[in-house]
């Protein structure tokens, strides 16, 4: 009967046990994507550029698990406050505290183990989209990656299960140990925080030092080593924290003496701010993190993305060289964004390649302006006794024999008399350098394949043009860039459902103060801007402190994108495309949140 | 004749969606309630006690008839009119108190005037003359769950007022207090009616707290069955007389 009675109890609030559901379904997919990642060790092994890769990955999924154990904490404790009244009422009405306790159990545990399961299944498929979805995107192949992965799958149970059962034993601790009459009037007791200004001060100014230890050691990651994850890691939580406790229930003290606070709604934001303050803190910490994360992860991942191409581009002064250019080239060198092309005829005798210098004059061979590597490569010409002396032996150059350096011997120059009479295989040989190689990739990626079955290379170690100079980028890179906007776009959803998973658990309390509100004579207009800056300012904080601790994680991939990529060229874009998303959200929430605290119009209001 | 406070006019109201049966709460209903009067409400539950006061206060929409508020027709208003209407020209005390948990009992009594963008000298001033009118100046910093029920009706009749409204409406305010905060707070009433001359328009079901009224409206199946008037009588004769026609009404 109880059992019937209970299940009654969930049919009522079905919107609320969805949210819940719906919540830890995300979080275990999520954390099932990210385990598939972290604990492939072949995958991890055929991608890590540096050895610290697994090491990363370790640590994340450290991080993760602690974000999990807080927000199934939050669960639970949403679980347990839309519960506790009911259960409160059996015991009144007679029922025993052991029966109680097995039905809070069993609840819990069914709860976890269905966002489990359905969470690992979602993983799967989100993990099967994302990765090819990725890969098709970013034009990478990467090896050892798919979607299930069984260590995976057991690891993402076993967190989750593990948790669960420490999660229904501390809701049966508390039913145990809690009166009736409190379990009864729970939702009404309000807690006001207590304000102690010396200590908030002192947590304030520890927050602060902490961050700054936090950024230092991102920063000083080359003589730090490893040691600067973790340190990082939990001197910048730390400090977020405390930052946030001091100074967000300061300024809502502060904002509220002043006459602002005395007008319209103003007072009633302050006051709904301090009453959650608490709570928020830790929620806003844990989303700066995560926004962080995701921001930084992206940035990183879209730095590669952006910036293999242009690197590739000073590499070299063509991005490929084509001989004897059939039908099919000619039309593929057509849809190319040209900068420069050139054309020379070849002879080959034994091991030389032989060129006319009457061509060579009237055309001479672009050379790369400095040697210093820059992100914008300047060219230049060398009269021809120069280039005799200097050029001819430059890589560029030599490269382009049809022998592909086979067994070779340096190119000679020619009058165009001797070049007439030399006996050789002629051929000839077309060098094209594109505008931006990001623009051209597909059509260089025919060109060179076409070429390579023609004129087979005879080496894969070195690179012809700087289209081979970008594949060869990406195969020691592709794998961190795919790893950057998948944890990104992972964290992201992390972030997305905690804050939504928070602020709509705050839903069904705001719902009652929002009638109160109603019935008062509050305009509706004010009571939506007064709920649009309440989330506003809960997506805000976040949101900034994520920023800062982006623009300083950053330094931490120095020395992963050596000169001349650098971390931060070009964020700008990420960042906006990144805050537009925020805003996106940030509206849906809206939306979604209005629907449910604003009080149904009476009639034509 | 001076023009009623409140003057509602062949006032129906019928539940229930088309196709429904339609069950009918109110039907050809017509009183009046005369300025500075204190009117009490009385009917069992079920009578459309509650449905009446909504329509008065806006919160629901009559399906028939005319209600009249201080000169405003309030089944005419619309939107934003409708809000300001109720922030501006009434008051209310609720059984359930209706304070904003996370507010102070300061700034819960402020929030009318707030609305209005009152400047907050003004706003200080209004509040403190109100709490020292209802004894509550020593728990304006406090915040609704460190008050007793008492003083949180009282804090609400507080912020029922405060803004001077013309007319204070109450639904069944002494429902959650005990014997001595309700009389406390009846007393509060009385007086708040005579010195300031603001009207009552009380609705409860316990025939004390309709003592304190001048008159008293009896409904019964949606429409005014009896009509009680004090005159002269002193409270408790009142009283006696309230428990006579509850008698005789109910059979």
């Amino acid at each position: 009967m109880l059992t019937k009675l209970a299940l009654a109890g969930v049919k009522n609030r079905r919107r609320d046990y969805l949210v819940l559901l719906a919540g830890l379904t995300m979080s275990a997919a999520i954390f099932y994507m990210f385990a598939n990642l972290a604990t492939n060790q072949a995958f991890i092994k055929a991608n890590a550029v540096v050895k610290s890769a697994s090491l990363v990955f370790g640590f994340g999924a450290v991080l993760l698990a602690l974000i999990t154990v807080v927000y199934i904490m939050y669960a639970n404790s949403f679980l347990l406050s839309m519960r506790q009244h009911d259960y409160g009422l059996f015991m009144m009405l007679g029922a025993k505290r052991r029966r109680i306790g097995q039905l809070v159990v069993l609840e819990t545990l069914i709860l976890g183990a269905g966002a489990t399961v359905v969470g690992i299944g979602l993983g799967i498929l989100v993990s099967r989209f994302l990765v090819s979805f990725l890969l098709d995107l970013l034009g990478l192949h990467l090896a050892h990656l798919t979607a299930i992965y069984l260590p995976a799958m057991l690891f993402t149970a076993v967190l989750y299960i593990g948790l669960f059962i420490l999660a229904s034993l501390f809701n049966l601790m508390h039913l145990m140990r809690t009166t009736v009459q409190k379990l009864l009037h729970a939702d009404q007791m309000a807690v006001q925080p207590k304000r102690h200004p010396g200590r908030q001060l002192l947590g304030g100014l520890v927050g602060v030092i902490f961050l700054a230890i936090g950024y230092w050691a991102m920063a000083a990651i080359t003589d730090l080593k490893v040691t600067a994850i973790p340190v990082a890691l939990v001197t910048i939580t730390l400090g977020t924290y405390l930052l946030f406790h001091s100074t967000v229930l300061a300024i809502i003290a502060g904002l509220r003496r002043t006459s602002w606070a005395k007008k319209h709604l103003n007072g009633f934001l302050l006051g709904q701010l301090n009453f959650r303050v608490h709570d928020y803190t830790r929620m806003l910490t844990i989303v700066s993190l995560l926004f962080a994360l995701a921001l930084g992860a992206i940035t990183v991942g879209s730095g590669y993305h952006r910036q293999m191409p242009m690197v590739a581009d000073s590499l070299g002064t063509y991005a490929v060289a084509v001989h004897n250019p059939n039908h099919h080239q000619r039309q593929l060198m057509k849809q190319l964004h040209v900068a420069h092309q050139d054309t020379y005829t070849q002879k080959v005798r034994g091991k030389t390649t032989y060129y006319n210098a009457a061509e060579l004059k009237r055309h001479p061979v672009e050379q790369l302006k400095s040697e210093q590597q820059t992100t914008h490569p300047h060219f230049t010409t060398q009269s021809l006794a120069k280039f005799k002396q200097d050029g001819l032996t430059r890589l560029d150059f030599l490269m382009l024999s049809p022998t592909k350096l086979g067994d070779f011997a340096t190119p000679k120059l020619l009058s165009p008399q001797a070049f007439q009479r030399l006996k050789g295989k002629t051929y000839t040989v077309t060098t094209i350098r594109v505008k931006h190689l990001a623009a051209d990739l597909s059509t260089l990626k025919q060109l060179d394949h076409s070429e390579q079955r023609r004129f087979p290379q005879h080496t894969a170690a070195l690179t012809i043009g700087t289209y081979q100079s970008y594949m060869m980028l990406n195969g020691i890179f592709g794998g961190l860039e795919f790893i950057g906007y998948f944890l990104g776009i992972a964290f992201l959803a992390m972030l997305a459902s905690c804050l939504m998973f928070k602020i709509l658990s705050g839903a069904p309390g705001d719902a009652r103060r929002y009638a109160m509100l109603n019935k008062d004579g509050v305009r509706r207009s004010l009571m939506r801007h007064s709920l649009a800056k309440e989330i506003g300012i809960l997506f805000a904080i976040p949101g900034i402190m994520g920023v800062i601790d982006v623009l300083f994680g950053l330094q931490m991939f120095k020395p992963l994108m050596a000169k001349p990529m650098s971390p931060y060229l070009g964020i700008g874009g990420t960042f906006a495309i990144f805050l537009a998303l925020y805003g996106l959200y940030y509206l849906m929430t809206l939306g979604l949140y209005l629907n449910l605290v604003l009080p149904k119009k009476s009639r034509h209001d | 004749m001076t023009t009623p406070i409140v003057d509602v006019h062949d006032l129906e109201k019928t539940y229930g969606k088309a196709g429904e049966r339609p069950y009918t709460a109110l039907q050809n209903l017509n009183f009046t309630v005369a300025p500075g009067e204190f009117v009490g409400i009385m009917g069992a539950s079920g009578s459309g006690k509650t449905t009446l006061l909504n329509m008065l206060s806006t919160l629901d929409t009559p399906t028939k008839g005319q209600v009249v508020v201080n000169g405003h027709d309030v089944t005419q208003m619309r939107g934003n009119q409708l809000s300001d209407f109720r922030a501006q020209e009434v008051g209310f005390i609720f059984q359930d108190f209706n304070l904003l948990e996370s507010l102070t009992a300061e700034e819960n009594i402020g929030l009318p005037l707030a609305l209005t963008g009152t400047p907050s000298k003004v706003m200080d001033q209004a509040i403190h003359e109100v709490a020292t009118t209802l004894s509550i100046e020593d728990l304006l910093k406090k915040y609704p769950a460190q008050l007793s029920g008492g003083q949180k009706q009282r804090v609400a009749a507080a912020r029922a007022i405060v803004h001077r409204p013309a007319l204070l409406m109450g639904d069944e305010p002494t429902g959650a207090l005990d014997s001595t905060s309700a009389r406390e707070l009846l007393d509060l009433l009385t007086t708040i009616n005579r010195e300031q001359q603001m009207s009552v328009l009380l609705v409860t079901h316990d025939p004390f707290s309709a003592s304190f009224c001048q008159r008293i409206l009896f409904i019964k199946d949606g429409q005014i069955g009896s009509e009680l008037t004090r005159g002269e009588l002193s409270r408790q004769d009142f009283y006696q007389q309230v428990l006579n026609a509850l008698g005789t009404f109910s059979e």
